[in-house]
């Protein structure tokens, strides 16, 4: 069962993802921001991380969606519904695409118990980490020794987003 | 389940109840009767059966008006907003301490970062609300009260965060037992006081005084929303004006609901509301961010100085 619930709110946080992405409205766009920040913070809480998953909400939703909010919702932003260039998006596509095939593939890999997939490491029970160790360092140790190729991909993803913006923006 | 089912009941029971005792103080300091006709009159008039039905009615009455939708309004967010606040107003008792050891349920580790978390989406009902009436009044008093919210939200977090340093925990039953012996309200005496103030200022509860603005504003940001969206919004004021005056009992003084400690604190906001004339908004933020928040952050940094010196001297 929580395990259900886990796997269903990353499906939500991955469709808020695409909403963010595909919707119109800059303040709808924000209203499925904080829907990805919400599940995420639901994710760790499921997962017995307290402290991060009350934080995510404190820090990200309370604080940051916020301002995002503020800035959005006073600035009269004209949305430009023309057809955009489609070489500029060509690069950040792709590189997105096949981090996000990389990433699926080995999510799909592990699901099914074909191979161990996402886990490079793995730790014999958790379980008793979170009594030796504080949730800061067991979050690390899963990180950093569990699932180091998913961290690459998702560096990979966020540095795509790093240089797209300029493409992006400079149309 | 069945426990929360009771407490949430309970809960709304008795936003109705504080709403008819704000109108009689208020009536008191004012100096008139304030509501006697509905039922008995005398001191056990809260309890009269015939006036909770009043209230009761009242309710029905919210509920059976027609929800008008404004023209072009996010229509989802528009009827969403106001359930969401009350549904958060109410969660936080799923975790306040009801009485020393006593609580619905309890996360270990959890505790205030829970209500403080909870009180920081409460401010995207209120913003929610006014942008998707589309409509110039609500949105930019939504803006403000969102402004106010998080100003003073962040002011109690820092009170918070005393009291955490003081007594070494976050968990909210453990800090009332902390507080068996003395109370924390002497170690931290300024802190009563401006959790007093941004209690007041925090819940958007200067119930229609600020956020409301008549003069300036037609009526904040739920001027769009009527009928039962508005019932919504006002259960969930005064929801979140007995939660935060149940916190100040819990984390200075140790006591909780069981105690009647919350009565205090929500009868020095109705008189509050009664006896001074508002602030200009500006003044408002300035009192915050100018005056209070300096002073907090000075006390933050002194007081783990203040602490570590007398474990060192004891």
């Amino acid at each position: 069962m929580i395990s259900f619930i886990w796997q269903a709110m990353g499906l939500i946080a991955l469709f808020a993802c695409m909403f963010v992405v595909s919707a119109l409205n800059p303040v709808n766009r924000l209203v499925m921001l904080i829907v990805v920040y919400l599940a995420g913070s639901f994710m760790y809480t499921i997962m017995d991380f307290y402290f991060i998953g009350l934080t995510y909400i404190i820090v990200y939703v309370g604080a940051i969606a916020i301002l995002f909010l503020f800035v959005i919702m006073m600035v009269p932003v004209h949305v430009d519904f023309s057809t955009p260039k489609t070489n500029s998006y060509v690069f950040p596509i792709m590189v997105l695409g096949i981090a996000s095939l990389a990433l699926g593939f080995l999510v799909f890999n592990s699901m099914t118990g074909l191979d161990s997939g996402l886990v490079a490491y793995f730790y014999p029970s958790w379980a008793t980490s979170y009594i030796a160790f504080s949730d800061v360092y067991t979050l690390g140790f899963m990180i950093y020794l569990a699932y180091p190729v998913s961290l690459v991909l998702i560096g990979l993803a966020l540095w795509v987003t790093l240089i797209g913006i300029i493409p992006l923006t400079s149309i | 389940m069945i426990a929360s089912l009771i407490v949430l009941l309970g809960m709304v029971l008795s936003v109705a109840l504080t709403t008819l005792a704000e109108r009689k103080v208020m009536g008191a300091c004012q100096r008139r009767i304030g509501p006697n006709k509905v039922g008995y009159v005398g001191l056990l008039q809260p309890f009269n059966a015939s006036l909770l039905l009043n209230y009761v009615a009242d309710g029905i009455k919210l509920i059976l008006k027609e929800s008008v939708l404004p023209l072009e309004s996010s229509n989802l967010l528009f009827f969403a907003m106001p359930f969401f606040t009350f549904y958060l107003a109410l969660l936080n008792w799923l975790v306040m301490p009801l009485d020393f050891g006593v609580a619905v349920g309890e996360l270990v580790g959890g505790g205030l970062l829970v209500i403080v978390a909870i009180s920081e989406l409460g401010i995207y009902g209120v913003i929610f609300s006014g942008w998707s009436a589309n409509s110039k009044y609500p949105f930019l008093g939504a803006l403000r009260s969102t402004a106010q919210m998080i100003s003073y939200s962040v002011g109690l977090s820092l009170i918070m965060l005393t009291v955490i340093f003081t007594l070494g925990t976050i968990d909210l039953l453990e800090v009332i037992t902390a507080q068996r012996s003395v109370a924390v309200c002497f170690a931290l005496f300024p802190m009563v006081g401006l959790f007093m103030i941004s209690a007041k200022l925090n819940t958007i509860s200067l119930t229609y005084l600020l956020p409301e603005a008549e003069s300036e504003l037609v009526s904040g940001f739920m001027t769009e929303h009527g009928a039962f969206p508005f019932a919504c919004f006002f259960l969930a004021e005064y929801c979140n004006m007995i939660t935060i005056s149940t916190l100040f009992g819990v984390l200075f003084f140790g006591i909780s609901v069981a105690s009647g400690a919350h009565i205090a604190l929500l009868f020095f906001m109705i008189w509050l509301r009664a006896s001074l004339a508002r602030l200009r908004f500006d003044q408002l933020m300035s009192a915050f961010w100018s005056h209070m928040l300096p002073f907090l952050m000075g006390y933050i940094m002194f007081l783990p100085a203040f602490l570590y010196t007398f474990d060192i001297l004891s």
